[in-house]
Parts: structure tokens; C-alpha cells; sequence
């Protein structure tokens, strides 16, 4: 082969190739064209941090908090941090079996780095909680609980479903919580609020989930 | 040398030349993974017995689950399994989703649950046509129920799927190592909404793989033929 076939070979490769390239790249750069790649990750919370490890502020602020909504016993929270659960949390004259800071224990001896409102990777955290009787689910059809129902408990018991129970629940800002996706869905969320339900009685964390803020 | 190609022209080929080196990225530079399989059958729920460890998850999250799912509309699903990530503490725990966009504005609806499994353990999410529910199940007990209808948003799906999953590949998935890997066995689906009947998940169901490989795929393409059984150990290895 000459070497001036040569050359046009590779001139004619060149071209092919930046052609196909060109096209990758623009199908790559089409807008909306993988969007599912694109991790939803979360913004700093904007919203005031009151971050503070001194639980009797943390306890002051949420005791604000809870008494704008609504009053006195048997009213309902309401919060943010359930408003997608199937959580229905009642005000209650009752005292609390432990406080907000014996809860935030709990949290923190699950292992949960944030646990007792210190600072974390995100940055400073936010801790909003609210004190009542809990009820996660609902009386369904032919006597089925609607919701989380057959709870194990350390001691072995399982409790037939949450209702009316005492409970604290606290809403860390800042944090992760992370969502399981599927097989070719868009990538699941990374939730910037975590919430945590946690048995006054037992002082342990039953459940938790997350919610990505507004 | 190349009388033909401009200044210009050189310009536009080393920035295409770019775009192409940043595509041609390995993988690892995408967030979440998948290993496992999707099974097409028509199906009222599915079971597996999982094991577990707590894997090395850093700030993200490891997954081991099994789930049951529409592809169409909107990706729909409901999914049990455990997850280990810092939210739920040191030690992997029983965690349940459910995806139905029309129930809440994100979709997802998830948890953390109390329990913490130990050694294998069974798992299974199940439609009860008599009651319209579904069911998150562990060790043989429903854990949560959750209405058809507005729950889940549907009552059958098209497709099963037991899997692996990470928040971000620097999470660990499965087991350690190929022999010490996590085993998925038992695998089962329920072909009709009525309770009691199950039948074993097999290779002959026309299952498909899914997940992208960056090299070899040392997690989820064992699919026993006739055990339904499945395999994972730590894609990252």
C-alpha cells in the first residue's frame, strides 16, 4: 500500500472518528439525556441551624415549636418530619419517662454519629423534637393494622402495632438518610433530614426514615 | 505534515478528543449500583432467605434486598430487605420500601426498622387478595401492611428482583470475597393473589441480568438453574 493511501486512510479515519464522537458527546449533552445519573444530592439546609449539644435549648426550642399548631392534650402534631409517614402524634399532659436528651442517647447508642446533635460531615445539624403518644398506622379491613405491625422488642415481645404509645420523635437536619432504588429507576434520593422514633417506655429507637427538605 | 488540518480544525479535535477521554470515564465515577437479577413473571409477591454482615459503608449505604416490581408506570415497587448506612446505626437493620409517586411527593417511602437480623434470614413481601394489602414480611411475620390501592399502587407486579445495591461504590456490597459471599436462597414468587401458594423462582422463568459490570462481574450473574439461588459477594473487590 502507498503511502499517500495511507494518508487518506487516515484522514478518513480521523473524520469518522470525530464525527462519532460528536455524536456521543452531543447525545451525552442532549438535554434531559441522562438525567438518571444525575445524583439528587442534598443542598445545606438554609434553614436556621440550632444546632447546639445543650439539650435543655434544643428542648426549649422544640417546646416553641410544638405550641404554635395547636393546644393541649389530645391535639395533633404536626410536623414536617411525619407529614409522609403514617405517624399520627398526639400532645399529651402526661411527663415524659425520659427526656429529649435520654432520647437523643438512645439515637447516639444506635451508633448514629449525629445522634446527639453535634456537628457531622454536612455540617452543623438541626434537631427538632416532639414529644407525644404515637400512633404509626391505622385499623384496617377484617382487623388488619393498616402499617408497621408485629414490632420486635429487644426483650424478645413483639407488639402487635404502635398506638398511643409514648414516643419521642426527633428530626436531625443535615444528615443522610438514604433511599433504596431498583432496577433501572432513577437514582433514589439522599434524603437531608433524618427521623427517628424512639420508645419513651424503653428509651430505644423503633424505626427511621428520612425526608429530603423543602 | 497534514497540510489539511487547520489550527482550527486541530483546536476542534483535541476538545472532541476531551469529551471523549471524559466519557470513556470508568464507571466508578456514577453514584448508586445495582447486582442482581430481575425475573419476568407475573407475580403477587416473592421470598428469599438473605444473610447478612455489616459492611464497610462509610458515609453511604449497602443494600441487600428483594423487591417486586412494574417497570411501568413510573418504576413502581415495593422492596424488603436490610440496609446498613449511619442513619440506622452501627449494625445493618430491616429496612422496607415502597416507590408510588402518587402517594407522597418524592415516591419513596422507606424505614429503618427495630429489628436487626442475625445469620440468614427470610424475607417477603406479599399481596393478600382477600384483604387488599400487602405485606413486608420477616421471619415469617408480617411487619407492615400497606393497601394496594393508595399504598403500593399496584396488586400484581411484572417483574421480581433480588439484588444488591450501594448508595456510592465506595460502599461494600454482598460478602467480602467470592467465598465468603452472601447467599440469596429459597428464592420464590407468588403466581396468584391467593395466600399459601409459592412457587420456586428457576433460570426457565426467562430472567434477566441487570447492573453494569466496570471490569469482570464478580457479583450476581450465578443464577442457579434449578436451586434459585443467588450469590453476592463485594463488586469493589
Amino acid at each position: 500500500m502507498r503511502s499517500h493511501d495511507l494518508y487518506k486512510m487516515a484522514v478518513i479515519f480521523g473524520i469518522v472518528f470525530l464525527l462519532s464522537g460528536t455524536a456521543v458527546a452531543a447525545a451525552y449533552l442532549e438535554p434531559g439525556a441522562g438525567a438518571d445519573s444525575v445524583s439528587s444530592k442534598n443542598v445545606l439546609n438554609e434553614e436556621a441551624t440550632d444546632r447546639s449539644s445543650n439539650f435543655d435549648d434544643i428542648l426549649t426550642m422544640s417546646s416553641d415549636n410544638d405550641s404554635k399548631p395547636d393546644e393541649g392534650a389530645g391535639e395533633k402534631i404536626s410536623s414536617r418530619g411525619f407529614e409522609e409517614q403514617d405517624l399520627t402524634l398526639r400532645r399529651t399532659d402526661s411527663e415524659p419517662p425520659i427526656s429529649q436528651n435520654e432520647a437523643m442517647e438512645a439515637v447516639y447508642d444506635l451508633g448514629v454519629p449525629w445522634g446527639r446533635g453535634d456537628d457531622w460531615e454536612r455540617g452543623p445539624v438541626t434537631v427538632d423534637a416532639h414529644y407525644g403518644l404515637a400512633t404509626f398506622g391505622e385499623q384496617g379491613n377484617d382487623e388488619v393494622w393498616l402499617g408497621p405491625r408485629n414490632v420486635p422488642l429487644p426483650s424478645g415481645e413483639v407488639l402487635d402495632h404502635v398506638e398511643e404509645r409514648p414516643m419521642w420523635i426527633i428530626d436531625y437536619g443535615n444528615t443522610v438518610f438514604h433511599a433504596s432504588g431498583c432496577p433501572d429507576c432513577a437514582e433514589p434520593p439522599d434524603y437531608d433530614h433524618t427521623v427517628y422514633a424512639i420508645d419513651a417506655e424503653t428509651a430505644e429507637v423503633w424505626f427511621v426514615w428520612g425526608y429530603e427538605s423543602d | 505534515m497534514f497540510p489539511i488540518v487547520t489550527r482550527r480544525f486541530r483546536h476542534i479535535a483535541t476538545a472532541r478528543l476531551i469529551v471523549i477521554t471524559i466519557l470513556l470515564q470508568p464507571l466508578s465515577l456514577s453514584a448508586a449500583d445495582f447486582r442482581g437479577r430481575s425475573v419476568s413473571v407475573t407475580n403477587y409477591g416473592a421470598a428469599v432467605t438473605m444473610g447478612v454482615r455489616n459492611p464497610v459503608v462509610g458515609s453511604h449505604a449497602s443494600f441487600q434486598m428483594l423487591g417486586s416490581l412494574n417497570y411501568a408506570p413510573e418504576h413502581r415497587h415495593i422492596q424488603t430487605g436490610w440496609s446498613r448506612q449511619p442513619a440506622c446505626g452501627t449494625n445493618s437493620s430491616v429496612f422496607v420500601e415502597v416507590y408510588n409517586p402518587p402517594d407522597n411527593p418524592g415516591g419513596y417511602n422507606n424505614r429503618c426498622n427495630l429489628a436487626t437480623p442475625a445469620g440468614d434470614a427470610d424475607y417477603y413481601h406479599e399481596y393478600d387478595g382477600s384483604t387488599g394489602y400487602w405485606c413486608h414480611g420477616y421471619q415469617g411475620t408480617c411487619i407492615e401492611s400497606r393497601t394496594a390501592a393508595s399504598g403500593v399502587g399496584f396488586a400484581s407486579a411484572t417483574n421480581f428482583a433480588v439484588f444488591g445495591e450501594t448508595s456510592d461504590r465506595a460502599a461494600e456490597m454482598g460478602g467480602p470475597s467470592q467465598a465468603q459471599a452472601i447467599w440469596l436462597t429459597n428464592v420464590n414468587y407468588k403466581p396468584t393473589s391467593t395466600s399459601g401458594s409459592w412457587n420456586a423462582a428457576t433460570q426457565s422463568l426467562g430472567s434477566l441480568s441487570y447492573g453494569s459490570c466496570p471490569g469482570t462481574c464478580p457479583y450476581g450473574y450465578q443464577w442457579g438453574y434449578a436451586a434459585n439461588t443467588l450469590y453476592t459477594n463485594n463488586w469493589t473487590n
